[in-house]
């Protein structure tokens, strides 16, 4: 962890002394974790890219603005979240205006809003494209913000204070939108747990 | 079914937290204690554990080459307009004090040797976006467009 943090740290201080070899080592160490947040977060790959794209280049114009003290893997997730936020609001407009209706075909990024369909509760040797797709559509059907809280914790290793840094929210904020993911999450994941006991935890609030 | 005794209630609302590793450590250590004599409440926060794990399968996005030669093309293209931009403010600042002082001097109207006005009008965007850039600002995205246009200006104070 501590020489993690480290090496972002001095990698962005030579960013911004203008060592563009620095900048090369960011994203390449980086680009992948970013690319694989913004393609969970948004389910469509072109979108994720672009999204990971812009976020190099805003480490990059901000380079002399960055703050030694800020944790950098923080920072970066922080663009990333912000970015994914507006792919997934013009995306949204985009929609309306173009099919006000439908609902993407490909089923790829039908986010919170529209309940994915109820997967037939697959035996117990789900397939593991069956279970890529239960576990994505489970997520899809988060909130924005409790999938967003949910990828940066789970994925990227933020702690509860950083998602909360990165998502512009209080702890206990964050807590909750977390606690809610998984309460959330566990009808669709049933099949997957093979729950044989009906969960006590789970209805909504 | 659990039962759900006031404790259990309490527990349940903690266990996500607990399993994270979030909680202070009185907490925790009052949740480690009830689940070691609740079989339901350690039953549930078992089945987030699992849950969590089950996780990381979701998959994540597929293999590309780097994003790193598209990446620094645009950042040294950002670069450059940042050059040309602070070029260019210098410049038509100057220009914009040369012409307040040949009206002044002249009094006369020479318009003819004027350089397009627009460059003029967008003095105070050029300077705005130069300064932006001074500061690590971002002006990316649409106001590329703006940038590039800003850009195309320059070609008409060299022609000037
Ligand atoms: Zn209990």
């Amino acid at each position: 962890m501590k020489p993690e943090a480290e090496r972002g740290r001095e990698l962005m201080l030579r960013l911004a002394r203008g060592d563009m070899r620095a900048f090369e080592e960011i994203v390449v160490s980086y680009e992948r974790a970013v690319r694989n947040f913004a393609f969970r977060y948004l389910g469509d790959e072109r979108k994720a890219e672009d999204v990971a794209q812009e976020t190099f280049l805003r480490v990059y114009t901000a380079r002399s603005r960055w703050r030694p003290d800020a944790k950098f893997h923080t920072w970066l997730f922080t663009i990333a979240s912000r970015l994914c936020l507006n792919a997934i609001r013009s995306q949204r407009r985009e929609r309306r205006v173009m099919r006000p209706a439908a609902v993407g075909g490909d089923g790829s990024d039908e986010l919170a809003g529209a309940p994915a369909r109820r997967t037939a509760s697959p035996p117990d040797g789900v397939l593991a494209a069956e279970r890529a797709e239960l576990l994505r559509r489970a997520v899809a059907a988060l909130s924005e913000n409790q999938r967003r809280a949910l990828l940066l914790h789970r994925f990227e290793g933020l702690s509860y204070r950083e998602v909360a840094e990165a998502m512009g929210l209080t702890l206990e904020a964050v807590r909750s939108l977390l606690v809610r993911a998984r309460r959330n999450l566990h009808d669709r994941l049933a099949p997957l747990l093979r729950a044989d006991e009906p969960a006590a935890e789970g209805e909504e609030p | 079914m659990m039962e759900r005794t006031g404790l259990c209630a309490e527990c349940a609302e903690l266990l996500v937290p607990y399993i994270d590793g979030e909680l202070p450590p009185e907490e925790a250590a009052a949740v480690a204690a009830h689940l070691a004599v609740c079989p339901a409440c350690s039953r549930a926060a078992d089945e987030h554990r699992r849950a969590w794990a089950l996780l990381a399968d979701l998959p994540g996005a597929p293999a590309v080459d780097s994003l790193w030669p598209r990446v620094a093309a645009r950042s040294r293209r950002i670069a450059a307009r940042a050059r040309v931009l602070r070029r260019v403010a210098a410049a038509a600042a100057a220009l914009a004090a040369a012409f307040t002082l040949f009206y002044f001097v002249s009094g006369r109207d020479n318009s003819a040797a004027l350089p397009d006005p627009d460059l003029l009008v967008h003095l105070p965007v050029v300077e705005q976006y130069a300064s932006l850039d001074e500061a690590g600002g971002e002006w990316l995205g649409e106001d590329l467009d703006l940038v590039q246009a800003v850009f195309e200006l320059t070609q008409e104070i060299e022609d000037f």
